[in-house]
């Protein structure tokens, strides 16, 4: 079993199994179209990835490293969150902090699973939210000046409209 | 050389709304509540001490912070983040204010000498100290010149919402920083050690004496202050880490050291809850400025039109984000089929627009709003439900106009009743009882309105929205439907492609279509009508049509393939 080693920005050195490793579209790329060479020993620097996250993820790319490829998603299928395995939903059961910590490294790495999984959670988190509710969950502040919510609000009310 | 690895660390910080940027990602070790938040979710911090590097004391301050407090407690405590981020906010200030007063200090003790433990230099020690949580006060001077510098830069890069001051952070101050600590990196280490020894309110108290009351920063500053700096504790010592490794030593020490005292001191509830305050902030932060652009949209489509609109109302991001043009065509398009949008600019009319002819922002969300009142003969679709989509789903034609029929007996009653009156109000008042009391209410106003004189858009819209019941058949060849069309009803064929070509109604034995008394505003458009009789019955079809239109009543027929081979 081939190993890499990966190197995270805070400077710690992971060694994974090549097959783990290819859960990422970044790293794949960098093996198999650039062509470096993992057996030389030196380790492909993820400067965009803390050790923390890294570790995380190395996690998540063990557990899913057997995956079949996913069917390629219907257009027209309304996309669905409840879909989530239960192991992925321990997984991220974590603080927000962590979750878009993931996501932005799962990004970074181009793992197309982990970014939908995680897109999924946190889409949970908005579903059936108002406005308002989104905002406390997220402690996001209301940017608009004033007056400019209404209006907003007013164009986007005929989904509301509907609802019985 | 320092300089270089600061402006590396700062380019994450940059507000990056860029669009289609490939993550503007945090070098890990600037982020700034970075340590008890890593703490909260981490099998793995015993993972990270590992790679010494230059790291090392970063990463050990770390877990020595993480550890000293209860994070994950009080961090999922959303409703305390007012509070304290107002709290933050004040010791945001408190930390500009002695920025400003140590900088002076540090420039002036780095211009003369800075052996005298009494007069300014000391007292903006003294301040500087009681926001680093007064680690030297009771050692050497050299050593309380480091902590300034130290607090210093720190000051400069740690405060979080003003970003002009990360820009303004000077060189000079971090240059002094490092030149200081180089120059007294054995102060720095005794200072560590003895202050270790001797209690973090004791420290506190010498500092205070020693600032003469110049120290008016007042204690609450200080607990502020000192909660304010714990996390971010390991970036200036980064810097000293590159320039001298025994620095960097005695700077994780004295992180050590603080972490204890204000332990001590018994406001370790404070650093906690200051971490959570940014670990809450920085959610909201990812959302809106780390997040790249596509990790949004991709987050935004698994959400459907109800949830899309709430999110646009949250803020301006969101809001730009959530009406992307393509989002809104996937849904669209997966909810009417047509390739391009179907507008509904006046009764009884609904034309196809092209993009580039469209006078809307986002054409699709346009049209998806216009047509939203519309039911849905989709066989198949009848029993899936959605969160966040409240559009009713019908099997076959004739259900739906039941449907329609139930929902709305007065709006029926109401319009067959005003015939006589003018089309505005019959519409008007139909389409009150269409929609419920809330709407009708808002909705009627602006649209006798419009009625009354030339319409702006907006309004025009409104006075559209009342107008009556539509029915969107959907792909395949409806047969056998039993349809009499008395109300003002909208039949539209919804495909891709030839939509007329592509939605058939079929009939064998009867007039395809009837409209009847009251169907004075009925609409039948994009699909195929077919009157097709067995020629080997014998029942008499002279009587039959495609499209069989009685008294009293004008429908609209548009789009319309229209195919009977009765003879």
């Amino acid at each position: 079993m081939s190993t890499i080693k990966l190197e995270t920005s805070d400077g710690v050195k992971f060694t994974v199994k090549t097959q783990v490793a290819k859960c990422s579209g970044t790293i794949r790329t960098m093996l198999e179209d650039i062509g470096i060479n993992p057996q030389d020993g030196e380790a492909i620097p993820l400067s965009n990835v803390h050790s923390t996250i890294l570790q995380k993820i190395l996690v998540w790319a063990e557990h899913h490293v057997d995956d079949p490829e996913p069917p390629r998603e219907d257009a027209d299928a309304a996309k669905r969150t409840d879909d989530i395995c239960s192991w992925d939903e321990d997984f991220l059961k974590v603080d927000q902090r962590t979750l878009f910590d993931v996501m932005l490294a799962a990004n970074y790495l181009d793992m197309k699973q982990l970014i939908a999984v995680c897109c999924k959670t946190v889409a949970n988190m908005i579903k059936g939210k108002t406005a308002d509710q989104i905002r406390r969950t997220f402690n996001i502040e209301n940017d608009f000046p004033p007056g400019e919510e209404d209006k907003i609000r007013l164009r986007n009310q005929f989904c509301e409209e509907r609802s019985r | 050389m320092p300089s270089a690895s600061f402006s590396s660390s700062r380019s994450y910080v940059r507000r990056s709304r860029r669009k289609g940027n490939r993550i503007p990602l945090p070098s890990r070790t600037s982020a700034l509540c970075e340590p008890p938040c890593q703490n909260i979710p981490a099998p793995n911090v015993g993972s990270s001490p590992s790679g010494q590097q230059n790291n090392g004391p970063a990463l050990s301050a770390t877990s020595g912070s993480g550890s000293s407090t209860a994070n994950p407690a009080s961090s999922s405590s959303s409703s305390s983040s007012t509070a304290s981020s107002s709290s933050s906010s004040s010791s945001n200030l408190n930390l500009s204010n002695s920025s400003t007063s140590t900088s002076t200090a540090s420039s002036s003790s780095s211009s003369s000498t800075a052996t005298s433990g009494s007069g300014s230099s000391s007292v903006a020690a003294g301040t500087s100290a009681s926001s680093s949580s007064s680690l030297p006060s009771s050692v050497s001077s050299n050593a309380i010149i480091t902590s300034v510098a130290a607090a210093l830069s720190e000051v400069k890069q740690n405060s979080n919402s003003p970003y002009d001051l990360r820009k303004k952070s000077p060189l000079a101050a971090h240059d002094s920083g490092s030149w200081l600590a180089g120059s007294s990196s054995s102060g720095g280490s005794s200072a560590g050690g003895s202050s270790s020894s001797s209690s973090g309110s004791a420290a506190a108290a010498a500092a205070a004496a020693n600032g003469n009351g110049l120290l008016q920063f007042p204690s609450l500053a200080y607990d502020g202050n000192a909660a304010y700096m714990l996390p971010a504790r390991k970036r200036p010592r980064r810097t000293y880490s590159t320039s001298t490794e025994t620095s960097a030593m005695a700077a994780s020490a004295a992180t050590a050291t603080i972490t204890s005292a204000t332990g001590a001191t018994g406001s370790a509830a404070m650093p906690s809850s200051a971490a959570t305050t940014f670990c809450i902030q920085s959610a909201a932060h990812y959302l809106q400025y780390e997040m790249p652009d596509e990790v949004l949209l991709t987050i935004f489509s698994y959400l459907l039109e109800q949830d899309l609109c709430r999110v646009s109302l949250v803020c301006k991001r969101f809001q730009t984000i959530a009406n992307d043009t393509e989002l809104w065509k996937r849904m669209y398009q997966s909810v009417y089929e047509y390739d391009l949008p179907l507008f509904n600019p006046e009764p009884c009319s609904f034309a196809f627009v092209k993009l580039e002819d469209s006078d809307y922002a986002n054409p699709w969300k346009e049209s998806f709003r216009q047509l939203y009142r519309g039911i849905h003969v989709r066989p198949g679709y009848q029993d899936r439900r959605y969160q966040g989509r409240s559009i009713a789903y019908f099997n076959t034609v004739q259900a739906a106009l039941d449907y329609i029929d139930e929902k709305n007996p007065a709006g029926t009653g109401a319009a067959t009743g005003s015939n006589s009156s003018n089309n505005s109000s019959n519409s008007n008042s139909s389409s009150s009882s269409n929609s419920n009391a809330n709407n009708s209410s808002t909705s009627n106003s602006p649209g006798a309105g419009a009625n009354g004189g030339s319409a702006v858009v907006d309004e025009a819209f409104t006075t559209l929205e009342n107008t009556g019941a539509l029915i969107f058949l959907h792909q395949g060849t409806y047969r056998g439907e039993f349809l009499v069309i008395d109300s003002d009803v909208a039949l539209i064929g919804a495909a891709s492609g030839n939509v007329a070509e592509s939605v058939i109604l079929e009939r064998e034995s009867e007039s395809t279509v009837m409209f009847v008394e009251g169907a004075k505003h009925a609409y039948v458009g994009h699909m195929t009508l077919k009157f097709s009789p067995d020629v080997t019955s014998t029942v008499p079809h002279h009587k039959h049509y495609c499209l069989e239109v009685s008294e009293n009543c004008s429908p609209t027929v548009d789009h319309c393939i229209i195919r009977s081979t009765s003879v």
